[in-house]
């Protein structure tokens, strides 16, 4: 059986235990979906949210009947390679997770047409947080990029949470995690590092006590040098810049998650 | 009861006394109903500026530093008013002994200097002015073509901004003005007499140009020559203001302020010194600026021998297109509103100053506040539009103009075009297609047209605008769009280079990533080691450094005023060139592994990719320099 077809086997299998069972993934989801959607068909910058609640929280909701009915323990004994079903996860969570965010983004679109024909152009003009910070880029960004921007900055920040909630899952799913910590020379590393961050977090924050980093000039400036980045080219240089450090860190995290699970022990 | 009713109307005045404690406008009775240029009375006027003003007393807060607004026509003063406060915490008002600084409208004495000499016979304004300046006083031409003093006043001189320190915090460290003009000398990047970029350097040089002309130090031949004859006795122009002693203890008195979000930041007296002092340095009361602006606006002004001298001075220099609408008049900015005005602003670390003259009618405003911007507050953004109104859409066209198609992107001739900072230019490119709507009125000129959002409380407004442009081609076919303080240049490959930028900056990403996966993959005894898999982490690292070499320079670069002192530019740059190398090095040994292994074949050229991307940019942006 090649790759594809083996990959498809285990997507089919992961649908099907989403579907089934009490209090199945999907309903949880349209739940969510109408919800969200209505909220954001009234006020457009709460369709940013969504992203970032599906990132969040998309794991543990398409995989929870596993959970609940002990069966990812099978995943071990049957003849699926581990690599495998990581991969084929990442690939059915992404790709669900790309086509729930895109009816937000469309419904976003649309909201600005239908507040204007609800409530009036003057109502609007209020509660247009979108179109204010418009003002800010001194109309270097029309609304509509304005709001590109935006959900772009929200589905990457979504999918890197995605990728952290997949890498949780795969470290934490019906495995002994003893054996990370019972090895004592593993221990007294993990203790180090927290010293060293300790006290390099106490060493910065007495150097922006004292004065000598200025947080509110350092905001400023990397405010500033993000303002400038969005007004280059409509804002679509810096959407790229979003999406590729997204794409970065949703691989980093998969080759992170296949390297730890596949050296679980059962 | 007499008694009674008496006491009643003396505490009625005197409460209506007190209360007006805060702002104060002196106006003679017979000047209310004058009609200004905007067609608004100066009592319409009046009222909109203490509209203003009430913003500050019905309790919205301080949201207003000092200001002073002087009005005047010829030799009457229409409206001269003092509003809000120059000492908030110490609840001192505005006042007529409240020093402002002028900023860039210093230069405007430069200019009336330099058409002095030359009603004299003193000065050639078609000369070289390499001719009057000392051997070898520049050092950093980059063309042989000569520089004039009218090149100078049109800002053509060719100059890109410096990156060196404008101004020191130490009154007695300030050098001579030649020293400190040699010491500041940026890159000549256009050749002159071709692209406008406002240069303040190029002012400042044309101060010590009527310094060598007459034989006299530059602040004193101004004293003696402007300052004086005009009786302007609470004005300073020296760069620690010490050729008024006034002056110098009132500056170090007041206080400038930064309105941000819903509080006043209170930034000190914000106590600066310009060594190039002409182009900047002059400080003062408004009422003295208004008797220079009132002396410029008169057909005989005081400042001439002859009114054909004032009629050359205002007569332009630098036009739009082919057209006779000019932007410059001998240094002089021209401006487009209901009527020609020509003027200058000028903004500096305290504060902001308008001066703009309607010379047909003489009507004139001058405007300084203690905060910086021209939109800081509603007096600066709003005031000059009361006054002369607005360029309307069909000032210069009829209703046959045609709808023009501007495309391209265009970035901003005054800037860095050379130099490690060069890349800032990019990220500030306009695209000529989103700049509004622009009608072709003939001549190479555009007007165009345009509706602004801008925030009012908290509602969008779209303010309607108009603004002249016009097109031109250099000898070198690169198109230009002239404005009256800086050009914008065509970009025929911008978003090319934008691409090249963004991809180093994700290149830098790209190798952080790369170093946490290859150490994960050690952790877990994944990867072989070798000196090539070595040399490529030493590759990746050395992106990751370029990058933040930048960054950290162009955090300097900002939080110094917009200065990259040198050591700092020896480092970067020293540590930008380490990088390349590294990279190079990298990228060999990347192509030599496909040559020897002819395995991994992608992994190889996608390393070579990474190294020649951070190469490419380092060498085309001038990160190393």
């Amino acid at each position: 059986m090649n790759d594809s077809k083996r990959l498809l086997n285990i997507v089919r299998k992961d649908a099907i235990a989403m579907t089934s069972g009490k209090g199945n993934a999907l309903i949880m989801f349209l739940l969510l979906f109408f919800v969200l959607g209505g909220l954001t068909l009234l006020f457009p910058v709460s369709g940013l949210v969504a992203p970032c609640i599906m990132g969040a929280g998309f794991a543990s909701m398409l995989f929870q009947n596993e959970s609940r009915y002990h069966s990812e323990r099978f995943n071990c004994v049957l003849p699926i390679s581990r690599r495998d079903l990581v991969k084929s996860r990442f690939l059915l969570s992404y790709v669900l997770y790309a086509a729930a965010c895109l009816p937000f983004y469309f419904v976003m679109l649309a909201s600005q047409f239908v507040i204007r024909f609800l409530a009036g152009d003057e109502f609007y003009s209020k509660i247009n947080i979108i179109g204010k910070l418009t003002v800010k880029t001194g109309g270097a960004l029309t609304e509509t990029e304005a709001l590109n921007l935006l959900f772009i900055a929200a589905f990457s920040f979504g999918a890197v949470l995605l990728s952290g909630s997949l890498k949780s899952y795969f470290s934490g799913s019906g495995f002994s995690s003893a054996a990370d910590t019972s090895d004592p020379s593993r221990k007294n590393k993990m203790w180090l590092k927290l010293y060293i961050l300790a006290a390099a977090i106490f060493v910065i924050w007495g150097l922006v006590i004292v004065g000598i980093i200025d947080l509110g000039e350092l905001f400023d400036i990397f405010t500033g040098l993000f303002s400038q980045l969005a007004a280059a080219a409509g804002g679509y240089m810096l959407a790229a810049v979003m999406l590729a450090v997204a794409a970065m860190a949703v691989v980093y995290r998969y080759i992170c998650t296949v390297l730890e699970y596949d050296e679980k022990e059962l | 009861m007499n008694r009674i009713m008496k006491r009643f109307s003396a505490a009625l005045c005197t409460g209506a006394v007190l209360s007006s404690l805060t702002s104060f406008a002196v106006r003679a009775g017979a000047t209310a109903d004058t009609v200004l240029p905007s067609g608004m009375t100066v009592a319409e006027v009046e009222h909109e500026l203490d509209f203003n003003e009430g913003d500050v007393t019905n309790g919205s807060g301080n949201k207003y530093g000092a200001t002073a607004v002087g009005i005047f026509r010829g030799d009457d003063v229409l409206l001269e008013g003092y509003y809000a406060k120059s000492d908030i915490e110490n609840d001192i008002p505005t006042s007529m002994d409240t020093v402002f600084e002028w900023g860039s409208i210093s230069a405007t004495l430069v200019w009336v200097s330099a058409m002095q000499l030359w009603e004299q016979g003193k000065l050639d304004l078609d000369r070289d002015v390499r001719e009057y300046l000392p051997d070898g006083f520049f050092q950093r031409l980059s063309y042989d073509d000569p520089i004039t003093m009218l090149d100078l006043m049109n800002h053509q001189g060719g100059w890109q901004e410096t990156t060196r320190p404008l101004f020191v915090v130490d009154g007695e460290e300030i050098p001579p003005l030649k020293a400190a003009l040699q010491d500041i000398e940026p890159e000549q990047v256009f050749r002159p007499s071709t692209v406008t970029a406002y240069s303040g350097y190029g002012a400042a040089v044309a101060g010590y140009v009527v310094e060598c002309v007459s034989g006299t130090d530059y602040c004193e031949y101004v004293h003696r020559n402007i300052l004086e004859p005009l009786g302007m006795e609470h004005t300073a122009i020296n760069a620690d203001h010490s050729d008024n002693e006034w002056v110098q203890e009132q500056r170090k008195k007041e206080k400038c302020y930064e309105f941000l979000a819903v509080e006043y930041i209170d930034l000190g007296n914000q106590l600066y010194y310009c060594p190039v002092y002409p182009c900047c340095s002059a400080a003062g009361t408004m009422s003295d600026l208004m008797t220079y602006a009132q002396a410029l606006a008169d057909k005989d002004s005081p400042l001439f021998g002859s009114s054909d001298t004032w009629k050359e001075m205002f007569t332009g220099t630098s036009f739009y297109g082919d057209s006779d609408i000019p932007s410059i008049a001998h240094g002089f900015l021209c401006d487009e509103h209901s009527v020609r005005t020509f003027g200058h602003s000028g903004d500096t670390e305290m504060s902001h100053a308008d001066m703009i003259l309607d010379l047909d009618s003489g009507t004139g405003l001058v405007l300084m506040t203690n905060q910086q911007g021209d939109t800081v507050n509603n007096f600066a953004a709003e005031t000059p539009e009361l006054v002369f109104g607005k360029l309307s859409p069909d000032k210069y066209t009829s209703d046959t103009a045609e709808k023009a198609k501007l495309s391209g992107y265009y970035l901003n001739a005054r800037g860095i075009h050379k130099g490690m900072l060069k890349f800032t230019d990019y990220l500030g490119a306009v695209n000529a297609g989103r700049i509004g709507e622009p009608l072709d009125i003939g001549n190479g000129v555009y007007q165009i047209n345009r509706k602004l959002p801008t925030l009012v409380n908290t509602e969008i407004r779209l303010d309607e605008s108009s603004e002249l442009y016009g097109a031109e081609t250099l000898s070198d076919g690169t198109a230009l769009l002239r404005r009256p303080t800086e050009d914008r240049i065509q970009h025929r490959y911008y978003l090319a280079e934008l691409g090249l930028l963004t991809l180093y900056f994700l290149a830098a990403a790209a190798g952080a990533f790369l170093i946490l996966t290859k150490h994960r993959l050690k952790k877990h005894g994944r990867l072989e080691k070798s000196f090539c898999s070595s040399m490529m982490t030493v590759g990746y690292a050395a992106g990751i450094i370029s990058a933040v070499t930048l960054l950290t320079a162009y955090i300097i670069f900002s939080r110094s005023g917009n200065v990259l002192p040198e050591a700092a530019q020896l480092t970067a740059g020293r540590l930008q060139l380490l990088c390349v190398l590294l990279c190079a090095f990298s990228a060999v040994t990347a192509v030599a592994a496909v040559i020897r292994e002819k395995k991994r074949i992608v992994y190889y050229i996608a390393n070579t990719a990474y190294n020649g991307i951070v190469i490419g940019a380092v060498l085309f942006f001038e990160m190393y320099r």
